[in-house]
């Protein structure tokens, strides 16, 4: 019997191996693919970047455009631009003059970088809670309520959550400040209209898993071991309905760092989100490049990383089931 | 058994769901005990009420609707259904313990197996975590599992059938309970795996002197092992007795339908195995009269409406059927009908 279980686990780790290799080799082509398309598309709106500027005479743009590399053939600028990827350097700003890409991420990330993880952990703590309570309470009040705040969490969008709270806790009793980032008070309003919408999508997941979970045998049999109803929440419910939504984690924080464009915004919080609309609007190719870039290994970092922890979290799911599957 | 004191008296019991509108009568008023130290097997086939029996004495029948429980069940001097929901707890699993029949959904997915039987003798024993790891241990080299040290760190899913059924008993066991309810625990298994489980629970019987409610629809199974039967039948028992008496003299149509279904030798080639004509009753429409005979070839005209009381055809040994009644006529030509 401990051959059986040494060679299963030696097994594994050989499988679990080929598999990480195989996810890094599928994320950096997923990369390079997300750089080239967003490299022509942004190319493709009509315009120029310093178009946007005082009427400048024509030789000062000719240089500026020479001194930027934009009088290339498309094909060169693109080939540099990977060039200079390979070596880390983003490039520089044609907008706010003398900064460079990198500087930008690294000064602004952090501020979007503490919005959303603020957010959530607010939204996931209580989503779970509600969630699970709503499932408890099946078909009573509670549960009706609990549903309703989801769906309206859900069908408002951000930027109405946003000004609401604006208006009434900011405006109305000056509970909190409007806006800006001075502070920890200063991010309890954008945390609140982020994390609603986290909450609100929670909920239904964890209430459908945790329905799930509750009709399922062991739960009775838990209470056939004589365990009180805290221990089942705890030790049998939350366990086993939490692994559902671990796999939305990665898109969910897709749909964090896009909420953030707007909220961000809406209470001028200086975080990653505002450049990144404000670099489309004025055609800064590098800080749109940078920052999508940026936000592209994010995404496939964090879903390369969410799939590994799977696998920590669900004993079920061991190097034999995932081979062969979707990849 | 040298004292005849009963652990479990279970009294009139009725259980009955409600849906949309519709009175399902699970059991509708039986009534039977245990004897300390017995092993008492209930046989029926699927709906006949006999996990219900053993559900509604734990008290977790799940919750599909509205569920209603009638009458009594006494466990020494206590009448469990009058303890609150808190009480009991102090009563499953340490007093009243039950294996599932289903390994594979009655364990916890995401627990290791260890931990699983720790977790009643914490809640139970009160126990530190070193001496509940060795109770544990114990618990698991018990059911005959051999390196438990390395077995208490695996999850359920990496356990064999007879090794899954095998730790359900080791839970149900970690408290020492007085009662051990055994659902349906082999009829998962293959037949040796379901032997050996006989086996196992038949060694901790004699050690432990637990008594044991089996409850199965297999017959062939309970044969050496059990002491006195019940047989269910829509809900009612048909028919108690001991088990060596019963097989020998089964006396319900019904009963006798179900050892006659039993393949007792190789059959010839195109023969078939005995079967019950019709199916199972409705339990949203159960006859007025005995369940059975709508099935039953000896049915008469009083089967329909009324139901007959038990009669006892030799000591200890009863039958709910009208056959046997005193006025009956057909009892002497009983012998030759059923052939």
């Amino acid at each position: 019997m401990s051959t059986y279980l040494y060679l299963n686990r030696y097994k594994g780790d050989l499988i679990m191996h080929r598999y990480i290799l195989k996810r890094i080799g599928i994320s950096l082509i997923t990369i390079w693919l997300l750089i080239t398309i967003t490299f022509f598309l942004i190319h493709i709106i009509p315009g120029e970047p310093f178009s946007n500027e005082k009427k400048l005479p024509p030789q000062v743009l000719d240089n500026l455009n020479k001194y930027y590399g934009l009088d290339k053939p498309l094909t060169i600028q693109y080939l540099r631009y990977l060039g200079n990827i390979a070596k880390g350097d983003l490039g520089y700003s044609l907008i706010y003059k003398g900064r460079t890409v990198n500087d930008i991420i690294s000064q602004a990330f952090p501020y979007s970088a503490q919005l959303g993880i603020q957010s959530l952990i607010v939204g996931i703590a209580l989503g779970l809670t509600l969630g699970i309570m709503a499932a408890l309470h099946r078909n009573k009040i509670l549960d009706y309520s609990i549903m309703i705040i989801a769906v309206l969490g859900i069908s408002i969008p951000n930027f109405i959550i946003g000004g609401l709270l604006q208006y009434f806790l900011g405006v109305k009793y000056k509970l909190f400040p409007v806006a800006q980032w001075k502070g920890f008070i200063y991010t309890i309003l954008p945390t609140i209209a982020l994390g609603t919408r986290i909450l609100a999508t929670q909920v239904r997941m964890i209430r459908t898993s945790t329905l799930d979970v509750l009709s399922q045998d062991y739960i009775n049999a838990a209470k056939a071991k004589g365990i009180n109803r805290m221990g089942i929440i705890f030790r049998h419910i939350l366990p086993n309905s939490i692994l559902p939504i671990i796999t939305t984690l990665g898109p969910l924080t897709a749909t964090i760092l896009t909420g953030t464009f707007v909220v961000e915004n809406i209470f001028a919080i200086p975080g990653l989100g505002r450049y990144f609309v404000q670099g489309v609007q004025d055609l800064d190719y590098p800080v749109v490049m940078g920052t999508t870039l940026f936000y592209g290994i994010f995404l496939v970092g964090l879903n390369f990383l969410v799939d590994i922890l799977y696998f920590f979290i669900d004993p079920r799911i061991n190097a034999n089931s995932i081979t062969g599957d979707s990849l | 058994m040298k004292e005849r004191e009963k652990v479990l008296e279970v009294k009139n019991l009725k259980v009955s769901f409600n849906s949309n509108g519709h009175e399902l009568k699970a059991v509708q008023d039986i009534s039977f005990y245990l004897n300390r130290g017995e092993i008492l097997a209930i046989v029926g086939e699927s709906g006949s009420g006999k996990s219900i029996t053993a559900q509604s004495i734990m008290g977790i029948i799940q919750d599909y609707t509205s569920v209603k429980r009638e009458g009594n069940i006494i466990y020494k001097d206590l009448d469990l259904t009058t303890l609150s929901e808190k009480e009991m707890g102090t009563i499953r699993g340490s007093k009243i313990a039950m294996v599932f029949q289903n390994y594979s959904s009655s364990l916890n997915p995401t627990m290791k197996i260890g931990k699983q039987i720790q977790e009643s003798l914490i809640k139970h024993q009160d126990l530190q975590k070193a001496i509940a790891y060795k109770k544990s241990i114990e618990a698991l080299r018990r059911v005959g599992i051999k390196n438990p040290e390395e077995w208490y760190y695996q999850y359920p899913h990496q356990l064999s059938g007879g090794m899954g059924q095998r730790v359900m008993i080791a839970i149900a066991l970690a408290c020492n309970p007085d009662i051990l309810i055994c659902d349906e625990p082999t009829t998962a298994l293959d037949i040796n795996n379901q032997r050996q489980i006989i086996n196992l629970l038949e060694e901790i019987q004699d050690k432990l002197s637990t008594s044991i409610i089996f409850i199965t629809h297999n017959l062939k199974l309970i044969n050496n092992f059990a002491h006195r039967l019940l047989i269910m039948y829509g809900g009612l028992i048909v028919e108690r007795g001991p088990v060596k008496e019963i097989e020998k003299n089964p006396s319900h149509p019904y009963t006798r339908g179900l050892y006659k279904s039993i393949l007792q030798r190789e059959l010839r080639p195109k023969e078939k195995l005995y079967t019950i004509e019709g199916s199972p009753p409705n339990i949203k429409n159960l006859p007025k009269g005995c369940p059975f005979y709508p099935r039953c070839q000896y049915a008469m005209k009083i089967c329909v409406n009324t139901r007959a009381e038990e009669i006892e055809v030799k000591d200890g040994h009863k039958v709910a059927c009208w056959l046997y009644h005193h006025l009956c006529q057909r009892t002497e030509k009983r012998g030759e009908d059923f052939g």
